[in-house]
């Protein structure tokens, strides 16, 4: 009797397991971050603004699979992807020494977040995870709305393990959001892009008459 | 039997113990690595000229680039319609020189900071610094933007004198800022396209390792 009771409730617990969605804690890690490329710009005032959300799936960042690959449940973030994305790139701003502004200034991202995914790939005695994050960033002149510079960011992490539940997946997808923050630190034609815009702005104050 | 069963399992986990150990020791690494003479090769064995348009429309995402199997695997047909649209210009493709492009770029982008000297042969290096291009073409911009985009996939690995693999990235990946129609990419457009996105994926290699 007490073997089919435990038969009965480890089989309700491997269902709940793998039919629940699970919600991942995904989130830029301040400490990892690291002064880049976009250092060698002047320090330049910019606003962030809200990411706008172009994936093809929105309601979810990745599906759990059961042993035959069928899709079981949803797998979720705790903070919505496009605000994870922004808080990202404004740690990499600052970072960099620039300062965040409000939509009153100069300059702005502009962010177009079209791939936030985790999946995995399953071999013969492991599996492979592998976190997707993907956006089109673009440096604008406010004041015009011109585009300066435009650069699509492809963050990419993936691991071969044994196996893995929501602590591994949220390493992968924290691991796929470093490398897409690491990118976008890294990018020289952004780092162009600033420092020619501030250029730009100290010529024109330079050609102000004094009042 | 239950021996055999048990010694499966053994294999099994140790197996997976080892390609989880193999991956993690590979991929923090960077940071960690003493560069001192570094010589840099590019190989192009796996280089792969491929237009991604219907692939993209059927699936809503540029996974075909990535062979991601599973739930976002393409058809053949779309397949055999973006092996006709990558035809015309496979040839201009194939002619651009992309290991000298990156090459180049790593190397300039490596010296520029001072720290790594650039070695001249495998012997003379402390650490090699391995690029290998697979998929290059054209990327559709989104599926509800028909227009496409250069792009060059690449991986890469920092290896040891003794042939160890102390870091490694299985994808780099670099898009061109702007998109045109398939009809607007004529050879000299496909070459000026990746002669600015090649250097800036060989640059931004450099840049990992000079900010590492």
């Amino acid at each position: 009797m007490l073997r089919y009771l435990s038969i009965a409730i480890a089989a309700v617990g491997l269902s709940a397991c793998a039919f629940g969605d699970e919600t991942l804690n995904v989130a830029y890690d301040v400490s990892s971050a690291k002064v880049g490329v976009l250092s060698e710009a002047a320090p330049a005032t910019i606003h962030v603004e809200d990411v706008a959300d172009k994936r093809v799936e929105k309601m979810r960042v990745g599906y759990k699979r059961n042993g035959f690959g069928q899709k079981t449940a949803d797998i979720l973030l705790s903070k919505p992807a496009p605000e994870v994305v922004k808080e990202a790139l404004e740690t990499v701003l600052q970072k960099n020494g620039h300062i965040l502004g409000d939509d009153s200034s100069p300059l702005a991202l502009k962010t177009d977040l079209t791939n936030f995914w985790f999946d995995a790939k399953t071999g013969l005695v492991t599996v492979e995870f592998y976190g997707e994050v993907q956006a089109e960033v673009s440096l604008v002149d406010t004041a015009s709305g011109a585009t300066l510079y435009s650069e699509v960011f492809d963050g990419y992490y993936s691991e071969k393990t044994g196996g893995g539940l929501r602590k591994t997946w949220e390493r992968i997808m924290n691991a796929a959001l470093d490398d897409f923050a690491a990118k976008v630190n890294l990018s020289s034609g952004l780092k162009d892009a600033i420092a020619a815009a501030e250029a730009s702005a100290a010529d024109d104050e330079g050609a102000m008459p004094s009042s | 039997m239950r021996i055999v069963a048990g010694l499966i399992v053994f294999i099994a986990l140790s197996l997976a113990a080892t390609a989880t150990e193999a991956a993690r020791s590979a991929s923090n690494a960077l940071g960690e690595i003493d560069f001192f003479n570094l010589y840099v090769e590019v190989d192009s064995s796996d280089r792969n000229f491929t237009v991604i348009d219907s692939r993209y429309e059927e699936t809503g995402t540029g996974a075909a680039l990535f062979g991601i199997a599973g739930a976002l695997a393409t058809s053949a047909a779309a397949a055999g319609s973006d092996n006709k649209k990558a035809e015309p210009l496979r040839e201009a493709a194939e002619a651009i020189p992309l290991e000298a492009l990156i090459s180049d770029a790593v190397k300039s982008k490596i010296t520029s900071k001072g720290e790594i000297e650039i070695a001249d042969s495998e012997d003379a290096a402390t650490h090699r610094l391995i690029i290998n291009i697979h998929n290059y073409g054209l990327l559709r911009r989104a599926k509800d933007d028909p227009r496409l985009r250069a792009f060059l996939n690449l991986s890469w690995e920092v290896v040891d004198n003794k042939g160890r693999i102390l870091f490694e990235k299985k994808r780099e990946n670099t898009s061109a800022p702007d998109a045109y129609t398939l009809d607007e990419f004529t050879p000299d457009t496909l070459q000026s396209e990746f002669e600015v996105i090649a250097p800036k994926a060989g640059e931004f290699i450099g840049s990992q390792i000079n900010y590492r």
